[in-house]
């Protein structure tokens, strides 16, 4: 467990003593977090702990009742994968991905070939013309993921991005996103529920409290970062797994 | 049950009982010699129907063409107000109640008024006009529902990349309302012809010519078996169009969703 070393560099984004309330609910807060460069956090905890909130925040989709909200990354900068695909249903994948190109006024030939190359990189290649309707769970994911990393984001934000999809599939774009994102290297905050899957994907991993979200455990595992699949069968892997079960563990013994 | 049988029973079960039902018809008629003004056999309703085919076929004509006209027209009215309603809060509370009202409203109620404006003269224009009445509100909250029914994140990630009001409602709202336009078209497809027949029979004789005017006449003369040539080629005409809308409704929804 060692310190990363862009922990002094000026943070993409972050939260000060940020509190959300919905009808006078508080569902975040007080929560603070910086993201640094070139990092990646992931952020665990139980359903309704605000994990969602926190990220809406950081994409500037909604404002906090107190504290600050700063951002580094403009718009245009900030990518962020949902849960489900969120694919316009009766666009092609190409149009899909060239979608937020298209939005920043890029012309549509050029749009065209960049989100192209973006489909190239998730191995969408040939399924450019396909709707939707026409993909696996994990092909859509995919072309959400191109879709994200089209605009060459310097934040991006992944909102459980694999919860709907089987083991396989997950295992597979977990390496194939690790891979993408060590390309380019934005500042990734992954939201999960598995533990496994923070332990592989960030070499930051936060551990919330049920709702009101606060942090109970701020773990930096930097081993082996970034990481290739062989990590998950190291020791390095299942004692990090350990130590955040027992921070999850303890926060959920906490509150019953 | 193969496929093949399957069909066979699907589109043979309804034709069987239709021939059963018009055999029974046809014998109670013969055998209890009931008089043509009551109730005409089938075999006289076939022969009205093949000797008048050339005025019912005008007649219908009228019907059909006063219910798309008036589609359009109500078509060119809902499409600008949901959108600008889509736009504005504002706009849609203030327009909602009227349309709902004007919704829960019995066309027959209104149709006396409509006839009476359009004067005994231009009885087609009444009926355009409550068959546009009827086609309203279809299309206006279908298209109202369907502007409003993209997926919340998409809306969010409209937001995320900053896009203008344009972009939005070119890019998301208007694609997204695809489904509930169709939606819509096809209810209002149906209730045009009902509001045409109903303005039709409200204004009565006089010089509309449409497929109603034909009933309400010859019911008067009791020229039956031509009231009943009249009727089969009204339900034709509904049965007809609304094959036709759903058949256009699943192929564009085919290219709108590419399966």
């Amino acid at each position: 467990m060692s310190a990363p070393s862009t922990a002094s560099a000026t943070p993409v984004a972050s939260l000060q003593d940020v509190v959300v309330r919905y009808d006078d609910r508080t569902v975040l807060g007080p929560f603070s977090l910086e993201i640094a460069p070139g990092s990646s956090t992931a952020l665990v905890g139980p359903s309704g702990c605000g994990k969602s909130t926190a990220l809406r925040l950081l994409a500037g989709l909604e404002r906090p009742a107190e504290g600050r909200v700063h951002r580094a990354a403009g718009r245009g900068e900030t990518a962020v994968v949902f849960q489900s695909p969120t694919l316009a249903p009766w666009s092609s994948a190409l149009d899909n991905v060239a979608l937020p190109l298209r939005l920043a006024g890029v012309p549509a030939a050029a749009a065209a070939e960049q989100a192209l190359a973006a489909l190239t990189r998730v191995g969408l290649a040939g399924s450019e013309r396909k709707k939707p309707a026409q993909l696996s769970g994990g092909m859509a994911m995919r072309v959400s993921i191109a879709r994200s990393l089209a605009t060459a984001p310097r934040l991006l934000l992944m909102d459980e991005p694999f919860a709907a999809l089987d083991e396989i599939t997950r295992r597979r774009l977990a390496d194939d996103v690790m891979s993408l994102w060590s390309d380019a290297r934005p500042a990734l905050l992954f939201i999960t529920h598995s533990v496994e899957e923070a332990v592989y994907m960030a070499d930051r991993v936060i551990v919330m409290s049920p709702g009101p979200g606060r942090i109970v455990a701020d773990a930096h595992l930097s081993d082996g970062f970034p990481r290739a699949p062989r990590f998950r069968t190291s020791s390095a892997f299942r004692e990090a797994v350990e130590e955040v079960s027992q921070a999850l563990q303890r926060a959920m013994e906490t509150v019953a | 049950m193969s496929r093949g049988t399957a069909r066979i029973v699907a589109l043979g079960a309804p034709l069987v009982l239709t021939v059963a039902l018009l055999a029974g018809w046809e014998l109670a008629c013969r055998g209890l010699q009931l008089p043509v003004y009551l109730l005409p056999a089938p075999s006289g309703i076939a022969v009205a129907l093949a000797g008048h085919a050339g005025s019912l076929f005008a007649a219908a004509w009228v019907t059909l063409s006063s219910a798309l006209l008036a589609l359009v027209l109500a078509a060119l009215v809902a499409g600008p107000l949901a959108l600008s309603a889509a736009v504005s809060p504002v706009i849609e509370r203030a327009v909602q109640p009227l349309a709902v009202t004007l919704q829960v409203t019995p066309v027959v109620a209104i149709a006396p008024l409509v006839v009476s404006w359009a004067g005994l003269d231009h009885p087609e224009y009444a009926t355009t006009a409550l068959a546009a009445v009827v086609a309203f509100f279809p299309l206006f909250s279908g298209t109202l529902t369907g502007l409003k029914s993209a997926d919340p994140d998409l809306e969010r990630l409209f937001d995320l990349y900053g896009a203008t009001p344009g972009q939005r409602l070119w890019r998301l709202r208007m694609p997204a309302a695809t489904p509930f336009v169709l939606e819509g078209i096809k209810v209002a497809v149906g209730l045009s012809v009902i509001g045409a027949v109903v303005a039709e029979i409200s204004a009565g004789s006089g010089r509309s010519q449409g497929l109603a005017w034909t009933i309400v006449e010859t019911t008067h003369q009791l020229r039956m078996a031509e009231t009943f040539a009249a009727l089969f080629a009204l339900a034709i005409l509904a049965v007809g169009l609304h094959a036709a809308t759903r058949m256009a409704e699943t192929e564009i929804l085919r290219k709108w969703r590419g399966r």
